[in-house]
């Protein structure tokens, strides 16, 4: 299934907060017809009480999302930050990281959210997908690294 | 070391909401915990190594705890997983 496309691709992300990420890269999800209007403040709730920020080796990211019936198109919107925002961590909210990645994910059949997971998961175990991630230069280079190892 | 079989019920599985509770449980024990799916042995410790193990509904697992509270950590884990409905 089909989860990386151009038009989600999104670099310089210049966000105060965690919630202020989830709004900027939420807008093109919503702006290209993948999610509904509904999608950005279930994101946005649900990572106050569900935090997904995740510490890598190198890296440290987050994967928002939310529940199916916000979606229209299953895809992953991946951005890169203009700076680290900090999010609190997946297996530990006390926790807290400073993500310089996003992977917003719109996941419209539950029964799919796992198989997702385990291929964005594919690449934060995969140290040299990271290191490409990281070093993706522009939004062509972002892609490219996305289609890749994402699909 | 004690071991309880279960099966994962709910029926999208360990996806991110139950495996981020699964691992934020499990980090209160200091046992060493292990859930094992055939070959695979996962530490659920880890929230990266629990979504990647990717445990769909209908899997059998058995929950493997070492350590002084080994018998009723073992128990509340299960319990955890079995209580499981979305």
């Amino acid at each position: 299934m089909k989860s990386v496309y151009e038009d989600l691709i999104v670099t310089g992300v210049d966000a105060r907060d965690a919630e202020d990420v989830i709004r900027q890269v939420g807008q093109h999800l919503l702006k290209n017809g993948f999610v509904k209007d509904t999608y950005i403040d279930a994101v946005a709730l649900r990572e106050k009480e569900y935090p997904t920020g995740l510490q890598l080796k190198d890296l440290a990211v987050a994967m928002p999302h939310t529940a199916g019936v916000h979606v229209i198109t299953p895809a992953v919107c991946i951005a890169k930050l203009a700076h680290p925002v900090t999010f609190r961590h997946m297996g530990d909210p006390d926790t807290l990281v400073e993500a310089e990645l996003i992977f917003m994910m719109a996941i419209q059949d539950p029964n799919a959210q796992l198989e997702t997971l385990q291929k964005v998961m594919g690449v934060f175990t995969n140290e040299a997908a990271v290191a490409q991630f990281k070093a993706a230069a522009d939004k062509a280079a972002l892609y490219k690294v996305a289609q890749t190892y994402i699909g | 070391m004690v071991e309880k079989k279960t099966v994962i019920q709910n029926a999208t599985g360990l996806h991110a909401r139950p495996a981020s509770q699964l691992t934020q449980l499990c980090k209160k024990f200091p046992e060493s915990i292990r859930l094992v799916d055939g070959e695979k042995s996962v530490d659920p410790k880890s929230i990266i190594a629990l979504l990647s193990a990717g445990l769909k509904c209908g899997t059998p697992i058995t929950v493997q705890v070492t350590g002084d509270q080994e018998e009723a950590v073992c128990g509340q884990i299960v319990a955890f997983i079995e209580s499981l409905t979305e």
